[in-house]
């Protein structure tokens, strides 16, 4: 078989190798850095759901109780960890923190799950929180934050 | 030079870095989405327990509720419940009764 000038049968069969593998490379890589921008997205969602929720149970904001549901204790005259106003989570209503916002709370219990509020919306996760109730009951429950695109 | 076998030295060099490359791509460290969300919990549910000096059997009670069964261990007073994982995160808090040990699954 006749030899070409510039490229021989196996040079071509290995360019034809080496395209291709750049090819599956830079799908490949494609591929990676979609993903790690959602998980990033999402990491980022999380840790503002974390970060909201520990607001809203470890400080107390009476004026805007979306930010700070905490029990004050008169007794020890101090806001509790941890320990949930009931009167005013009941007063939480949906607010937007910039790029997401709070579009839910929800308690729950070993049998039971109780919305106090929740607005549809768009890419939503939430994190759940252990807490004390007080309230005309008190009680432990699980406080469940639902956080989504604003 | 004359080859007997089906591929070069050079090739199966080639191969060997190109999965070495696809598989250090692979194994990038995941977000610690997960981590950051259980230390939450640990923490919640060490601080409650300390709040109210709850005994290990209503720990284990929340802690189902909370984390599911089988997703952690308790230790309080010299007692023990739950499983030994063979990678788990430790949280622990100086409550009244002694100290709360609380092992969550990584």
């Amino acid at each position: 078989m006749a030899r070409g000038f510039i490229l021989s049968s196996d040079a071509l069969i290995a360019s034809l190798i080496l395209l291709s593998t750049l090819l599956v490379v830079a799908n490949f890589i494609s591929i990676l850095t979609l993903s790690e921008k959602a998980k990033y997205e999402n990491f980022e969602k999380v840790a503002f759901a974390s970060s909201l929720s520990s607001a809203i149970i470890k400080t107390r904001n009476e004026t805007n109780p979306s930010t700070g549901a905490a029990y004050y204790n008169e007794e020890k005259r101090r806001v509790e960890s941890n320990v949930v106003d009931e009167e005013l989570l009941s007063k939480i209503v949906p607010q937007s923190f910039g790029r997401y916002g709070l579009f839910g709370i929800y308690e729950r219990s070993q049998d039971s799950r109780r919305e106090i509020f929740f607005q549809s919306a768009k890419e939503c996760i939430f994190v759940e929180r252990f807490v004390i109730i007080r309230g005309t009951i008190k009680r432990k429950a699980v406080l469940g934050v639902i956080v989504c695109e604003a | 030079m004359k080859h007997k076998g089906i591929f070069t030295i050079e090739a199966i060099i080639c191969f060997f870095t190109i999965a070495a490359i696809t598989l250090v791509i692979i194994s990038q460290p995941q977000t610690p989405t997960q981590y950051f969300v259980q230390n939450d919990k640990a923490s919640d549910l060490l601080i409650v327990w300390a709040t109210r000096g709850d005994t290990i059997e209503e720990m284990e009670k929340d802690a189902n509720m909370f984390l599911g069964k089988g997703e952690f261990r308790i230790e309080y007073r010299q007692k023990s419940i739950g499983e030994i994982f063979e990678h788990e995160i430790v949280r622990e808090i100086e409550a009244e009764g002694g100290k709360i040990k609380l092992f969550l699954r990584n």
